[in-house]
């Protein structure tokens, strides 16, 4: 190699570094935002929200550390107990009914039949309507003499009182969680309907019978989103807060009560920022833990194409 | 690595910037350059309130102070939180509006004590305001001034009284009184489903509150629980029995119609503001009384300054609250009926007691009367005050449902109010 080719080589070679430098900062640049949206507004208030947790800070005085005594507390307070109790009820009941619901009717509104367009768009129109207004349309509903025990009353069902009963007022929050259920539908439709029509004829050819087609062709193809909306079901109703503080406000006598409504009066009724703050991060912990469980049992039943060798 | 740190760097002053722009001393009051100062007030209500309420009271202030300009923030929902957010963040307003919870404010040093002003313009609350200006103190000082004033107040349906040939209800009237003629105003159907409901209450406060002071209990006594009383139990005995047989139940009340503006409901216990709503409504004959018994619970709000008003800013912030709750600004309130004057003066005064509110007559010689007889439980005077009396609600509520007896309902309550307390 002459000495005009290394020249050249050299040139080369750090016009090549310039243009990756170029690229570094450009792609910074426009992540920019986000990155510092993230760091401000997420990492920075969880650092803090943590730092509080230690602290008996009631966001008007000096914080003071008060050790783990927080966390101790939670687990002797019976309305945070009992708020535990109603979040993990409500998510245990509502988020496999909620999949069990949007997959029964994305596998009927996947038939290709005619009007099925009117079907799919009736079933999604409830999942856009937003909580707030849902929520109070429920209220409504729900209430003793509402539509739905005026319904059951024209069958000779005399209706609970549904939002003041505190063995049943639970379900009314699953009622609602079920009214909401084409977002999921949407996607498991879509999912469904992605599939190659080929698995479903060969299949055939095989002598598949419809169900054998389900359970082994539609599930495992679809078990991503499912297990997709497995996460973000379990994440969002542990979070829920907006159907409580509208409908009953936690009552009666804290019956409905769930986690984050309660954690927001203390912060902001009660002047128990740093008590608060321990909460939410317990609630963060169970969700961490439920979220690792879920996606360590993914690989038993959660099937990727891309993972077939 | 360069470049990492550098991204680094610029991320942290980003934040910083944030966190400083968010934490900066941003209270907007200030002098401006022609010497004239602009003080911010606080409230709840909407739009309508601060136009019945404030509006006036405000333009004349301003008219007599021209150097102070009022800036005036109105909070539609969510009022306590709002003023939290805004101590925390250090934007208290300079006056803020506050009510039974506004010691736990003042518990966390939130407010001035307005003690050296008191004493310097030789005021005497008690006398100016009777006996609600009591819940406007922590450890001794007073942090707040009566504004809007009121007590839990009987209102009750004229034409069913007179068609029951039974007299009105008056001051003299004992919790007793007030039972028998529910019970006797109440009207059923053949088959028993109730057409006119002698009275209407259900768990708020200011009903058997009043009645339990009355009765001689309390819920709170120098710091302590003072719920599982001889007294209590029969306040709330009582209560429930009534309820049953003469109240709206939860079951009808929770669609929401105003059944006493309809007519269909002959007495019921409520805050003074629903004065003016009801002598709105084409066909209500109605007048009020003085709530039954020898207690009424309050039910009215005060006027505070900001700790975190600066030295010029807390003398025009006296200015204004002097003013709001002097006679003359409070004669402007009462005028209007948007809410009840705090300053017994007015109360008192015939220009306000014969006034017509929507072309009517009312005994508002009642207000008064109903002020001097507010007395301030121990639930007032913590910090609380707001986490208690959530829970004494829902005991109230448990137990006129019918899931738990007054017993089981005083039990309860006895040791979830203890519980509190030794939270605080």
């Amino acid at each position: 190699m002459d000495a005009s080719t290394k020249v050249a080589d050299k040139r080369g070679q750090s016009s090549a570094d310039k243009r990756t430098r170029m690229n570094r900062r450009w792609f910074f640049f426009f992540i920019s935002p986000w990155l510092i949206g993230f760091l401000a507004l997420t990492v920075g208030p969880m650092i803090f929200s943590f730092v509080m947790s230690f602290t008996n800070w009631d966001m008007m005085t000096q914080m003071n550390f008060v050790g783990i005594s927080n966390y101790v507390n939670l687990f002797s307070d019976p309305i945070f107990l009992t708020s535990m109790k109603n979040t993990f009820l409500y998510a245990a009941i509502s988020v496999p009914l909620n999949l069990l619901l949007s997959l029964g009717m994305a596998y009927l509104l996947s038939f290709h039949l005619k009007g099925m367009r009117f079907f799919r768009t009736l079933y999604y129109l409830p999942a856009i309507v937003p909580v707030v207004a849902s929520t109070i349309l429920f209220t409504n509903i729900l209430s003793s003499n509402g539509l739905l025990n005026k319904m059951l009353g024209f069958f000779g069902i005399h209706g609970p009182s549904w939002l003041l009963d505190k063995n049943i007022v639970l379900f009314s929050f699953v009622f609602l969680a079920i009214w909401g259920v084409g977002g999921t539908m949407i996607l498991l439709l879509s999912a469904i309907n992605s599939i190659n029509d080929s698995m479903y004829e060969s299949a055939t050819l095989d002598g598949a019978t419809r169900m054998q087609m389900f359970t082994h062709i539609t599930m495992p193809q679809i078990s991503p989103v499912i297990f997709f909306n497995l996460i973000t079901g379990i994440i969002g109703s542990l979070q829920t807060f907006t159907q409580v503080y509208l409908m009953t406000k936690g009552g009666p006598d804290n019956a409905s009560q769930m986690i984050v409504p309660y954690l927001y009066t203390n912060a902001f009724s009660y002047y128990r920022m740093g008590y608060a703050s321990a909460m939410a991060w317990v609630l963060f912990a169970v969700i961490m833990v439920l979220s690792v469980i879920v996606l360590k049992s993914s690989s038993a039943w959660v099937f990727y194409e891309e993972e077939v060798k | 690595m360069k470049g990492w740190k550098k991204l680094g760097l610029a991320a942290m002053a980003a934040i910083a910037m944030l966190t400083l722009s968010s934490c900066g001393s941003g209270n907007a009051s200030s002098a401006s350059k022609d010497g004239k100062i602009t003080i911010e007030f606080m409230h709840w209500g909407g739009t309508d309130t601060y136009k019945g309420v404030y509006q006036k009271r405000i333009a004349a202030f301003e008219k007599a102070n021209p150097k102070i300009k009022v800036k005036v923030i109105t909070v539609g929902d969510n009022y306590d939180t709002k003023l939290l957010t805004m101590v925390a963040g250090n934007k208290a307003p300079d006056v803020a509006q506050v009510a039974e919870d506004g010691t736990g404010f003042a518990s966390k040093n939130a407010f001035i004590s307005l003690d050296s002003y008191i004493k310097d313009n030789n005021m005497d609350l008690q006398k100016t305001y009777g006996n609600g200006s009591d819940l406007y103190k922590w450890k001794g000082h007073v942090f707040g001034i009566p504004d809007r004033g009121g007590a839990g107040v009987l209102y009750y349906n004229k034409d069913i009284f007179d068609k029951a040939h039974m007299a009105y209800p008056n001051d003299k009237w004992t919790i007793n009184d007030f039972y028998r003629a529910a019970k006797k105003l109440t009207k059923r159907d053949k088959k028993g489903n109730i057409t006119q409901w002698g009275t209407s209450y259900a768990d708020y406060q200011a009903a058997w509150g009043s009645f339990m002071m009355t009765n001689g209990g309390s819920l709170v006594k120098n710091g302590k629980a003072t719920v599982d009383s001889p007294q209590n139990l029969k306040t709330f005995t009582d209560y429930t029995k009534n309820f049953k047989s003469s109240s709206i139940s939860y079951q009808t009340a929770e669609d929401g119609v105003n059944r006493f503006q309809q007519g269909k409901v002959a007495m019921t216990l409520d805050g003074m503001w629903w004065i003016l709503g009801n002598s709105q409504v084409k066909g209500l004959n109605f007048d009020i009384a003085p709530m039954p018994g020898k207690y009424s619970w309050s039910t009215g709000s005060a006027l505070t300054i900001s700790r975190q008003s600066d030295k010029a800013h807390r003398a025009a912030s006296w200015k204004f609250i002097k003013f709001m709750t002097d006679v003359k600004a409070q004669k402007i309130l009462g005028a209007s009926l948007g809410d009840i004057p705090a300053n017994m003066k007015v109360l008192e005064d015939p220009g306000f007691i014969k006034q017509k509110i929507t072309g009517k007559t009312y005994d508002l010689a009642t207000i008064a009367k109903d002020q001097k007889k507010v007395k301030i439980d121990g639930i007032f005077r913590g910090p609380w005050y707001s986490e208690a009396i959530t829970e004494c609600t829902n005991e109230v509520k448990e137990m006129l449902l019918g899931h738990q007896t007054p017993k089981q309902s005083i039990d309860n309550l006895q040791a979830k109010v203890r519980a509190i307390l030794n939270k605080y």
